[in-house]
């Protein structure tokens, strides 16, 4: 591998770009006061690095912060009599308090550019702002981290700190589980290296180099900030992908003809072969259980005991059945440069969601491709940038919000009317169905980072393990109903998607189970119905589902 | 965090210190502490006066009508131990004649083909029983995963007793898996240790509580071709046919008994009183019988006379061009191959050998960070079937109830970064813009092997010598707890030396 050459900034260094960005305005000293000054612009010294022009070429940011999620479920009252869920501190309509890591990566490029040019000016403000404003907004199972082997990644961990306990001064890591970190400096424990404080950051590096289903994790307080879900998942792919030894497209039979195929590990072998990895689709599935009365304790400033723990709710992706089975709570947002009079496209989404989008303005020729959008980044007065055109959040009346922006010379306006299921869900972006086509071959990542076992079963459909903690199983190759994960196994799984029954409704997909076998982790809150770890299967008729777009995860296609 | 060390340690800041070995007792003298653990063997690396690596009980080796046979004399008595945050809690195990009472009981090493003898002493003794005419239970010593034991020359079998007839009681009882004996009884039990391994050994009589209690050990059967490999395997080469011929070789080797203590359990039943396992809590989780901080202390530290296995994994990695040597699994002695090593990729040491063992009702999903687990063999079992390999990778190694896992763990230098040479592409922050854990830290303030730097007022570092410290610990992180306080109970630290520099020696 190569390896990049710019040296650490030295301190002297920093003073010489610093005291040139600034102009000569400021001396030396008021330069380090600026930049260490907490609440100043420039406020975190992490961020005085975005000067130093890195080699690495993927950037990513990430923000960790607290903020609350829903779940559904009865009520629960605790041996004390007190009512513990919902939270009677929680933001409606969320009712769960959570920690996670937001995906800032867009803002943080804004901020680096900004910085650049000179790290006290108004943009590089806004751009901090976009940051900052998340605390207490975090995102739960979080942002689902996807590279190439060979990728060099470099993430900037922002702490926002914490909205709901201002009292507590918890650093932040991220550290990549089951990835081979010789140094302990990017592993991310904090007591055996360092982590980021409160308003700055911390920056890791990883080299793709093992292809595999990986997690991440906070492991500061671990137990504490993993169970109130600090988790993610992290999938590298091989090389194999771009190999042409290896077929890019199904040509073999039994295979759909055509569809572009990859591999989840460098296997060696075709897609014949009964050790393959190959797939058509891939979805990614983080199973966690929840002891809601730690999460209560946590947001009521108590002092949770761990060997108490005791889970009562489940959830996979985040959200516990049936949310589990709605489709990404981002908005996918087009805008028409086309027209002179931008609009937005309705979302890529699946009727069951209620309500997004009500608006179906005409769509004339997007011009950008739909990105993905969070509800709440939707808030009056927010701008965003939707494919390099900046708009701004005019109106939300709670249902609808209205944009405006676009260029001077083509301005977009639109508005999308959204539901309360939306914002209940809008800090659960990630969705666990599972769409397919018949004869596909479907990836299903599956990694844990609950303190339980899992034992996960597809009714009707054979899975077959094709790799487990990141290690393609070669010989050990089996097919199965039931896995049973471990706390911080992760398994790649593959099924063929059988063919769409003649006798269900024209259009309808047929509908499989995909749930925990450990059927109590099936009710969530202590309910006496199917939530928690439980999601569905829908094979369409032929066609129907669309490619997957490699940039989002668990991309329903329809 | 909890379990910090009352220790005065000089605190590291700008001022350059040297710092002294963690723990309450840091200013003890490491030689003199642990002199009872270091045996001949461990002159390889003379440096390393603190021992860490797996301690062998070996028992008496006497050869009979040309057999071999290994004896051991076991007493299963009472003992105390001490956790982190203050408690003390008392137990039960099997003690040897060589030693006195340990949490985990000794672990019996033996070779491959030598007959196994086991005599037990029932010694086990009641504190202060509150419960008139309470008696100190009958207890036993299963082997699970040896064929043909004897007890007191006998198959071993079950022992049903027929009960008084009363309404609602059963008419027989299984008092004990295998012929248990009473208070002052012996009983000795035999086998042949006929296939290498790791094993586990333990009460069959209420084993639910008196495994609990602690009377459980790991016993270590190394193969007989041993010999004929560079360095020590853990499977027969010969036999088992494992294709990545010598995969399972390794430079050191370390035990990890996992087990866990419902302390209200233990208080009950040392005074004699009735434990309802429905009600079972456990409040500590244990590596080797210590929770971290613990964990990492070395062998016999005198602080924990109870506990005196560490549970630190220790990777020394050697130079290139160093001469390979051979340390024997049992007797310790180093042989010089007189081979030079070739470095892989910056400084690569040997794997290591890590033979898990979980001694608890519950599985365990071990999670040591930095570097795969490569598993060859479970229950004394290689991973191998009609020739082919079967041996993965895991970064979490799932042990269930009552298992073994045979594993290596190789480290490897992946990127051999270099301050000079080959600097971090990122940035590395100023330690004043980093945040640190309250208190204490293993980092040394440099990202860098072997390198040590600068780190904030108020924070001890147990740092030596720029090594590294990774974690490893169980991934169902409610249990890497002490009575609830995180960064405790089953946690422990793989410690990975700068080259030449072994045990942080000049």
């Amino acid at each position: 591998m190569t390896h990049a050459s710019n040296p650490r900034m030295s301190r002297r260094r920093l003073l010489e770009l610093g005291g040139g960005l600034t102009a000569g305005a400021l001396g030396a000293g008021a330069l380090i006061q600026t930049l260490r000054a907490p609440g100043s612009a420039a406020a975190h010294g992490g961020e005085s690095a975005a000067n130093i022009p890195s080699a690495v070429k993927t950037q990513v940011a990430l923000a960790g912060t607290d903020g609350w999620a829903y779940i559904p479920g009865p009520g629960q009252t605790g041996i004390d009599g007190k009512v513990y869920f919902p939270d009677d501190m929680a933001r409606a309509p969320q009712n769960l308090y959570c920690y996670g890591f937001r995906d800032v990566t867009a803002a943080h490029l804004e901020w680096v550019a900004a910085a650049k040019i000179d790290p006290t000016s108004s943009d590089a403000d806004a751009a901090r702002q976009k940051i900052y404003r998340l605390k207490g907004l975090t995102q739960t199972s979080s942002y689902i981290m996807s590279y190439d082997e060979g990728d060099q990644v470099e993430i900037t961990l922002y702490n926002l700190g914490w909205a709901q306990r201002p009292d507590i001064p918890d650093g932040h890591t991220v550290h990549w589980h089951g990835f081979k970190n010789a140094t302990p400096w990017f592993d991310g424990v904090p007591e055996m290296s360092g982590a980021a404080p409160i308003n700055k950051t911390f920056t890791y590096f990883y080299d793709c180099q093992v292809p595999g289903t990986y997690m991440y994790h906070c492991h500061w307080e671990d137990v504490e900030h993993i169970q109130l879900g600090m988790t993610g998942s992290v999938w590298i792919r091989p090389k194999q992908n771009s190999n042409v030894t290896f077929p890019s497209a199904a040509t073999f039979a039994g295979a759909v003809a055509g569809l572009p195929i990859r591999y989840v590990y460098n296997d060696g072998v075709q897609p014949t072969d009964p050790r393959s990895t190959y797939y058509n689709r891939e979805f990614s599935f983080m199973l966690m259980d929840y002891d809601l009365q730690q999460h209560q304790k946590l947001s009521h400033i108590q002092q949770p005991d761990w060997s108490e723990f005791h889970a009562d709710a489940w959830t996979i992706n985040g959200r516990s059945y049936p949310d589990s089975i709605k489709p990404n709570a981002v908005l996918e947002v087009g805008i028409d440069l086309g027209s002179g009079s931008g609009t937005m496209a309705a979302p890529v989404a699946d009727p069951i969601v209620l309500g997004v989008p009500a608006t179906s303005q005409a769509v004339i020729t997007p011009a950008v491709a739909p990105l993905p959008i969070w509800v709440d980044n939707m808030l009056v007065g927010t701008t965003a940038n939707v494919g390099g055109v900046p708009f701004t959040v005019s109106a939300n009346t709670g249902t609808t919000f209205t944009i405006q922006g676009g260029s001077p010379s083509f301005p977009a306006v639109g508005s999308v009317s959204y539901s309360l299921l939306d914002t209940q869900l809008a800090y659960q972006p990630y969705t666990s169905l599972i769409t397919c086509n018949p004869g596909e071959r479907v990836l299903l990542r599956i990694a844990c980072l609950g303190y339980q076992d899992h034992s996960l079963q597809m009714d009707g459909i054979p899975l077959t393990v094709v790799g487990r903690d990141a290690d393609w199983l070669e010989n050990n190759v089996y097919t199965t109903d039931t896995i049973d994960v471990s706390p911080g196994e992760s398994y790649d799984a593959t099924f063929i998607a059988p063919a769409h029954s003649t006798g269900n409704a024209v259009d309808g997909p047929d509908i499989y189970m995909f749930y925990d076998r450990d059927f109590a982790n099936d009710g969530s809150g202590g309910g006496t119905v199917y939530t928690g770890i439980a999601t569905q299967v829908r094979v369409y008729p032929a066609g129907t589902v669309a490619a997957q777009r490699i940039a989002i995860p668990n991309d329903l296609g329809i | 965090m909890d379990g910090t060390p009352n220790t005065t340690a000089p605190r590291r800041g700008l001022r350059r210190v040297r710092p002294i070995w963690l723990l309450p007792v840091a200013a003890i003298t490491a030689a003199g502490a642990f002199g009872a653990f270091t045996t001949p063997g461990h002159t390889k690396s003379a440096s390393l006066t603190r021992s860490d690596e797996l301690v062998c009980t070996n028992g008496t080796k006497s050869v009979e009508t040309g057999v071999t046979i290994r004896t051991f004399k076991l007493t299963a008595k009472y003992g105390q131990i001490h956790t982190p945050d203050g408690n003390q809690v008392p137990m039960w195990g099997y003690a040897s004649d060589e030693g006195d009472y340990s949490y985990p009981s000794p672990f019996l090493c033996a070779n491959e083909g030598e007959t196994i003898k086991v005599s037990l002493t029932n010694g086990l003794a009641l504190s202060d029983p509150i419960v008139a005419g309470a008696l100190p239970p009958r207890t036993s010593i299963q082997f699970p995963g040896q064929t043909g034991v004897t007890a007191d020359g006998a198959p071993v079998q079950p022992e049903i007793v027929t009960n008084t007839a009363a309404p609602g009681t059963p008419a027989t009882t299984l008092q004990s898996a295998v012929q248990s004996v009473d208070v002052g009884q012996s009983v000795t039990y035999s086998f042949v240790a006929s296939k290498p391994g790791s094993f586990l050994y333990l009460s069959g009589t209420n084993a639910a509580q008196q495994e609990q209690m602690g009377l459980f050990g790991a016993l270590v059967i190394h193969p007989s071709s041993d010999a004929t490999g560079p360095n020590p395997t853990l499977f027969n080469h010969t036999t088992e046919l494992l294709p990545s011929t010598f995969a399972d070789s390794y430079g050191r080797e370390y035990a990890q008994v996992l087990s866990d203590v419902d302390s209200d359990l233990h208080q009950a039943l040392d005074h004699g009183k009735p434990y309802e396992m429905t009600a079972f809590t456990p409040r500590y989780w244990f590596i080797n019988g210590r929770s971290m901080p613990d964990t990492i202390a070395p062998n016999g530290a005198e602080w924990l006379p109870a506990q005196p296995y560490s549970g630190l994994v220790h990777v020394l990695p050697l130079a290139d061009g160093a001469q390979l040597t051979r340390t024997d699994p049992v007797t310790h002695v180093v042989t010089n191959l007189g081979l030079p090593h070739t470095v892989l990729n910056g400084y690569d040491p040997l794997p290591v050998a890590v033979r898990y063992f979980n001694a608890s009702e519950t599985a365990h999903p071990f999670h040591p960070h930095a570097a795969d687990t490569l598993v060859h063999g479970v229950d004394g079992a290689p991973l191998v079937a009609n020739g082919t390999d079967l041996t993965i990778n895991h970064y979490v190694i799932e042990i269930a109830a009552n298992q073994t896992i045979d594993s290596t763990w190789f480290w490897k230098d992946t990127h051999g970064w270099d301050p000079a040479t080959n600097p971090i592409p990122v940035p590395t922050h100023d330690f004043r813009d980093t945040r640190y854990t309250v208190g204490n830290s293993w980092f040394g303030g440099s990202p860098y092997l072997g390198k040590q730097d600068d780190l904030p007022m108020g924070i001890t570092s147990f740092n030596e010598c720029g090594e590294y410290y990774h974690v490893a610990h169980s991934h169902a992180v409610n249990e890497a707890t002490t009575f609830g306080a995180a960064m405790g109970g089953m946690l422990t630290l793989y410690r990975i030396d700068p080259p030449g520099h072994w045990g942080c020696a000049q």
